[in-house]
């Protein structure tokens, strides 16, 4: 063989409770210091895959000061220094190089003074250069195991033989056997004594010292000498520990070392059984006394490479099993898989963990929507709401506490906070912002405040997938409304009333469009669908004023927000898992529906336009609402307008007495000299609907 | 539920107990967790590390750069070579946790596990997917092998649905120790889990 020897690295893996120790001992005992400590790290041998390499293991045991605490009957041991630099720049500005040299000085040192002789395991010392961010549970480390760049080179005299061909079986027992017995700091380096039939084990010492007496007096008291390791590799080459060991052997016995075979045992399996052995040989150097003395005049090098295959730290994030709000995620995240995996395998769960919700109103409808929103695992809530949790809400409205009305929170908080503590993982955000109303007159002193609620309420709806209309009266419905058209953003309206609600998706808005759609159409696509406003010939108004409280106040009965709130959100997922999207046909009539009508047909079934429900006999319709040319919150000239004069255009819808009548078209149509006629003819149609659902 | 197929609890705490008696004397990891007073309570654990090397059909085929994270870029140093240094096959860590419980309704032992391909268990696990294609074939579906809440831990694990148990129990009815003539059936499934050749003694 003409190649000299080389040696494979190894590999050192950290444990979890390594870091978790880490941090506390960071926190309670090292603080700020800088110094080395002393860890100790191990080879378990208890591996079953032992076709690969068998990693250097850190975990909280490293740090225990008394070996004995634990049982390390099943291990090598291994003994390492550890430099954790406060700060990540000073992590970053250590010279890897100069670290190794003269961090792992000791290993030098232990060989020269022949300490190593009697306490192998400094041969195998390895060091830690680590940086902890214990706020984000980061790691940075990076792990060297130290040996000099120069080594004396060495030739294979025969190929390397497993124990059972070097050995007779009895040997093979006795070698198991008598490694399996060794303290487990002494499993790093020994020696093996075969003398006669009898194979004995020594430590290094009583080996070197074999050599030396045995040069000085020509005579053998062994037969055969060889000197152990344990490697923890399992390739073909030997493993890293033996170029300490090839020092150690350079350095006391030389004359031995240049011109002998020297036959070495890599101890490798749990229980010896896949040990090698090799046989070599040094190369002929004219001047051996020369290639001993500059032996340790080397740099020092024995850094291992991270599992990217480079020269560089690695760096663990810990957060997901350390933190203990991600743990709860991944419960929470199971329980949608299971619908996933058990019944509907092409259900998008990433899509509506990313969705953005905006929820306007934070009463009974906007906590009982946000529960069920979390049910369904979405990530992303931003209330708004302007008032404050009163004593009479708590019962009703599922988020709040008594506490929080003690408090008189706002709601918008209070609610933020209420999910936040049911799934400390979410993104959720609450804003307190008055919506402008139509009708609601905007003096001179609010100007300020209304141009600051507009442009907050247009951020909101800018960077949200859906808007949620959950508002306690009408006229509040409408800006959102427009703001929704105008964007081009999913909306869903939920209003109730004593015993009666209304869940609806509001149509999609191309403005550019001002012709009406085809009435004729069974099922309309959601381009031709209606918005909450689309039915009125009046616009909305100041529902406030003259009223009582108990009138201002939506009084419904208590079950009633949670089925409206529960089918909003259903619908919403419903129209999310349809291929169409927003865009899918309504849903009116029941009966003859194909599963293979895909345009009307969801993943998780049809997607009706407006569900009208009731307590009072417990009905459900299903009702659509084409979109109207002359609305008063979605039509052409009215998005027209608000692109176009924003601002402006808000004011006078509050300021302005049927400003949206006239810019809709609206009076125009009140005025048609054929109204009676007109409304006679839609009178007709709605009672053919009628009909249609009593069948 | 009882009848054939099934094994009481106290057949599978002592077929458990033989087990680990086993698993001590070959130092193979694994373990009796939890109350044995209660049935249904104490279960067979064992959690290894090992490196993968990549080969076709494995977990690793596919090297995820581990805990990815931008910054990794920023250390990548240069440096002396070292004319002794042998190159090595890139491998890969894996993390892998099995348990073996006793499901009360079913009256037979099921299968918990969890595998992660990383250092730390709890770091960059194993899909369920991932799970389902490396069975052999890779014929589970999730009616199959799915994941679950575990009963005792109340964390998520994957399982293989004990409710084909039965008939495998049945298969080995002659079996003295059912639990390892179970479990060495239903291991392949399991992340490729290997039983060691010894457990056999257990079973004749």
């Amino acid at each position: 063989m003409s190649k000299f020897v080389k040696f494979s690295k190894l590999r050192s893996t950290t444990d979890s409770t390594f870091w978790a120790k880490f941090v506390e001992l960071k926190i309670d005992k090292f603080k700020l210091d800088e110094k080395s400590i002393s860890i100790w790290g191990s080879y378990g041998l208890q591996s079953l895959n032992e076709d690969n390499s068998n990693p250097l293991t850190l975990d909280f045991t490293s740090f225990n000061e008394d070996l004995e605490t634990v049982d390390n009957s099943l291990s090598v041991l291994c003994c390492g220094r550890m430099i954790n630099t406060n700060t990540f720049e000073a992590f970053r500005q250590i010279n890897p190089e100069k670290f190794i040299d003269s961090m792992g000085k000791d290993v030098i040192n232990s060989i020269q003074d022949g300490t190593a002789l009697q306490s192998p395991w400094k041969l195998s010392l390895f060091l830690v250069l680590a940086y902890s961010d214990l706020k984000k549970y980061k790691f940075y480390y990076w792990v060297a195991h130290p040996t000099p760049l120069k080594l004396p080179e060495m030739y294979y005299e025969e190929s390397p033989k497993s124990i059972n061909e070097e050995f007779a079986a009895k040997h093979v027992e006795d070698l198991c056997q008598g490694f399996l017995q060794l303290d487990s700091r002494t499993k790093n380096y020994f020696t093996v004594l075969l003398s006669g039939d009898k194979m004995t084990i020594v430590d290094l010492a009583a080996g070197v010292k074999a050599i030396n007496t045995n040069s000085e007096k020509q005579s053998q008291s062994y037969n055969e000498i060889y000197f152990a390791f344990y490697d923890p590799c399992a390739t073909s080459n030997p493993g890293w520990p033996l170029r300490n060991l090839l020092c150690l052997l350079c350095w006391h016995c030389p004359t031995y070392y240049f011109s002998k075979v020297i036959k070495f045992i890599s101890i490798r399996g749990n229980k010896t059984q896949k040990s090698l052995v090799f046989a070599l040989k040094s190369k002929q150097y004219e001047n051996y006394k020369c290639e001993r003395d500059s032996l340790f005049l080397s740099n020092l090098v024995g850094w291992e490479s991270n599992l990217n295959d480079k020269l560089g730290p690695t760096i663990v994030n810990l957060s997901d099993m350390m933190d203990p709000t991600k743990l709860s995620d991944r419960a929470v995240n199971l329980n949608l898989k299971l619908m996933k995996w058990r019944l509907v395998p092409d259900l998008d769960l990433e899509k509506i963990y990313n969705l953005k919700c905006l929820l306007l109103g934070a009463g009974t409808l906007g906590c009982a929507v946000a529960r069920i929103l979390l049910g369904w695992g979405v990530n992303n809530i931003t209330f708004v709401d302007n008032s404050n949790v009163s004593h009479s809400n708590t019962v009703r409205q599922s988020l709040y506490s008594h506490q929080d009305a003690v408090k008189h929170k706002h709601k918008a908080y209070a609610a933020k906070d209420a999910v936040l503590n049911i799934r400390p993982s979410i993104n959720a955000e609450g804003v307190i912002l008055h919506i402008p109303m139509p009708g609601h007159v905007v003096g001179e002193s609010m100007l300020d405040s209304t141009k600051k609620s507009l442009e907050k309420l247009e951020e909101l709806v800018e960077n949200s997938d859906v808007v949620f209309l959950l508002l306690d009266s009408r006229e509040a419905r409408w800006l959102p409304t427009v703001l929704c058209a105008a964007k081009n953003k999913i909306a869903i309206n939920a209003a109730l009333g004593f015993d009666s609600y209304t869940v609806q998706r509001h149509g999609t808005r191309n403005f550019t469009n001002p012709i009406s759609p085809d009435l004729e159409t069974r099922n309309p696509r959601g381009m031709d669908l209606g918005c909450y406003f689309c039915n009125d010939v009046t616009q909305p108004g100041n529902s406030q004023t003259d009223r009582t409280l108990d009138q201002q106040c939506t009084v419904s009965r208590p079950g009633l927000s949670q089925i409206a709130a529960g089918l909003a959100v259903e619908l919403l997922i419903t129209l999310l898992q349809h291929p169409l999207g927003i865009e899918a046909e309504a849903l009116v009539r029941r009966d003859n529906i194909s599963p293979s009508d895909t345009d009307l047909v969801g993943l998780l079934g049809c997607v009706p336009h407006t569900i009208r429900g009731s307590l009072w006999n417990y009905d459900t319709h299903l009702t659509i609402t084409h979109r109207f040319t002359s609305c008063t919150a979605c039509s052409v000239p009215i998005i027209a307008e608000y692109k176009n004069r924003g601002l402006r255009f808000v004011l006078d819808t509050c300021n302005v007495p049927n400003y949206l009548e006239k810019l809709s078209g609206l009076e125009q149509i009140l005025k048609r000299p054929d109204l009676d006629e007109l409304c006679y003819a839609l009178d007709n149609t709605s009672d053919d609907d009628e009909d249609d659902k009593k069948i | 539920m009882d009848g054939p197929g099934t094994i009481t609890w106290d057949e599978f705490l002592e077929n458990a107990e033989r087990f680990v008696e086993m698993s001590c004397q070959i130092s193979d990891g694994w373990e009796l967790r939890g109350d044995k007073k209660v049935p249904g309570e104490a279960y067979v654990a064992r959690k290894q590390k090992q490196y993968i090397r990549s080969s076709g059909n494995s977990i690793n085929d596919r090297p995820t750069p581990r805990y990815s994270d931008d910054s990794a870029d920023d250390f990548d140093f240069v440096l002396k070579q070292d004319p002794f240094e042998a190159s090595c096959p890139i491998e890969w860590p894996l993390v892998t946790e099995h348990h073996v419980l006793w499901s009360m309704s079913y009256g037979v032992p099921i299968l918990y596990f969890n595998g992660w391909k990383s250092d730390f268990a709890g770091i960059n696990p194993i899909s369920m997917e991932e799970a389902q294609s490396l069975a052999r074939n890779g014929e589970l579906k999730y009616k199959d092998l799915s994941q679950a809440i575990h009963p005792i831990l109340g964390t998520p694990f994957l399982h293989l649905h004990p409710c084909m148990s039965h008939e495998l129990l049945q298969m080995t009815s002659n079996s003295k120790n059912k639990l390892v003539s179970w479990l060495s059936t239903v291991a392949p499934a399991a992340l490729n889990l290997k039983l060691r050749c010894e457990y056999c003694q257990l079973t004749i």
